[in-house]
This record gives C-alpha cells, sequence and structure tokens, in this order.
C-alpha cells in the first residue's frame, strides 16, 4: 500500500479584510477505504502546438467509479495563454498561465462521450501542460 | 486587484520507485472570493431536489476558480459537483477536496450522500455587478 498526500493551501492578504489563509491535507485513498492509492502515471509534461482538443486520460483506460485524482497545470508563462479543461463534453474552465486544477475523477465511460479528462490550448505556439494522475485498478 | 496563492503539493515516499515531491504554486488575480461552510441541502443533483449552489452562473467574468472540501469523515460521505444541465463531474469523498476552474456561464450545485453533511467552498475570480447572489 502506498500513501500519497495532497496539502492544498489558499491564502490571500488581500482579498478581503480578514486575511484568508487556508490549509488541508488529504490522504488520496481508494474508492471507500482507507487504502492509499498505489498507481500513478507519475509527472509528466506534454507540449502541443496547436489549438486542437488533446486527450490527456481517457476513461476507457482506467476503471470506472474509483477514486482517482488529477493534477494538471498550465505551466506557460503567458498571461493571455490558457487551456480549456472538459471532462467528456462539459467544460469545466480556463487554466490562464501558471493556473493548476486538481480534482476526483470517476473515469466514467457508461456516460456519453466516455468522462475522458481532455484540454485544449488557446494558442498553436508551443504551450506545455504538467499532469499527473494518482489511480487505482 | 487582489491575488490568492493556491498551491499545491503532492508527495509520497512509496507510490513509485522514486519519491514523489511536487509543489505547484499559482498566483491567481481576482477581485472577490468568500469561504462558505454550509450543510448539504440534498441527496440528488438538480435545483429540484435541493442541490445547494456553489456557483451562479455570470456572477464571474472570464476566470472562476471553484474550491471544494468535503469536511465528512467517513470516506464514504461522498459530495458531487454537477452543472446546469445535472451532470455529475465529480465526487469528492470525505476528507478530501478539488479546486477546479468553472465555466463562468454555468451554474454549479452540489449534493451529498446524506443530508447535513458539511462542506466548506468558495468562489474566487473577477466579479460581473450584473448578477446578485440572492
Amino acid at each position: 500500500m502506498a500513501t500519497t498526500t495532497a496539502t492544498l493551501t489558499l491564502s490571500s492578504s488581500d482579498l478581503t479584510g480578514d486575511a484568508l489563509a487556508l490549509n488541508t491535507t488529504a490522504t488520496l485513498t481508494k474508492a471507500g477505504t482507507s487504502t492509499g492509492l498505489d498507481q500513478t502515471t507519475g509527472v509528466g509534461r506534454k507540449t502541443t502546438t496547436a489549438t486542437s482538443a488533446v486527450t490527456l486520460f481517457a476513461a476507457a483506460s482506467y476503471t470506472d467509479d474509483k477514486g482517482h485524482k488529477v493534477y494538471i497545470k498550465n505551466t506557460s508563462t503567458v498571461a493571455t495563454e490558457y487551456i480549456l479543461l472538459k471532462i467528456g463534453d462539459m467544460e469545466l474552465g480556463r487554466l490562464y498561465a501558471g493556473d493548476w486544477a486538481f480534482f476526483p475523477w470517476n473515469a466514467d465511460a457508461d456516460s456519453t462521450p466516455d468522462a475522458d479528462v481532455i484540454y485544449t490550448p488557446s494558442v498553436s505556439t508551443a504551450l506545455t501542460v504538467e499532469y499527473a494522475l494518482i489511480f487505482e485498478a | 486587484m487582489a491575488t490568492l496563492r493556491a498551491s499545491i503539493s503532492l508527495n509520497s515516499a512509496d507510490v513509485l520507485s522514486s519519491p514523489l515531491a511536487l509543489t505547484s504554486v499559482s498566483n491567481i488575480l481576482c477581485d472577490t472570493g468568500s469561504l462558505t461552510r454550509a450543510k448539504i441541502l440534498g441527496t440528488q443533483e438538480g435545483a429540484s431536489n435541493n442541490a445547494r449552489v456553489v456557483y451562479k452562473a455570470d456572477d464571474k467574468t472570464e476566470v472562476a476558480i471553484l474550491f471544494v472540501r468535503n469536511l465528512s469523515a467517513d470516506q464514504e460521505k461522498y459530495m458531487y459537483l454537477s452543472e446546469t444541465q445535472d451532470e455529475v463531474f465529480a465526487k469528492i469523498p470525505g476528507g478530501s477536496f478539488a479546486l477546479i476552474p468553472v465555466n463562468p456561464t454555468k451554474t454549479i450545485r452540489i449534493h451529498g450522500t446524506d443530508v447535513d453533511q458539511i462542506a466548506e467552498y468558495g468562489v474566487f475570480g473577477l466579479d460581473s455587478s450584473a448578477v446578485a447572489l440572492s
């Protein structure tokens, strides 16, 4: 059994009069158990030079309805460059330069279309995405 | 304009042969945002089933970042995020969280395994003065 933790910090000194300082840690476990997720893609990077959609993780390649966790980051340093993140045909939103997302993914292959993790770069110049999937069989 | 600093660290000594130690920091320009702690009202998606609105469509422009944390100690007490058309896109187990961008034009709702589960959530971004939350 592996143990993987995710620690999130949200802070701001100027968003509200009361400084925001949130820190939370979760141990990433298999669905419905306290057993740690034991498989991962590792941390990878993918560079694109087109504005066509890229399937980062195909739901059909993973077991449906498990405790998978996705990390994805737009490593661009150009403020206007973004990736549009989607789950299947559902648009989540944009990750601008330097932004990241972390979320559970159920790899649902029963939906239409499959709940693939897809992103579309906003530019056709080189744009690199960093990603990791921690998952279970 | 304010800055929200969001960082995540993924760590594991044993999920790979090489230790996993990833830290990523993002400084998000935003002018509004707040944290809310509230009970889950419904156990099915959709407004008609009392799913709680965590983001109201068009409240933000361009950038809207949603944070949701499931405060349940029981991992099997899930919280589900769904979009306007009531399509569930994330299932958060007890004790876990998500930070995701959301489409500013879509309403996001949350429901749970049980009513009265407690969620902590917040949306950060660029505010639209055209939409009132109540």
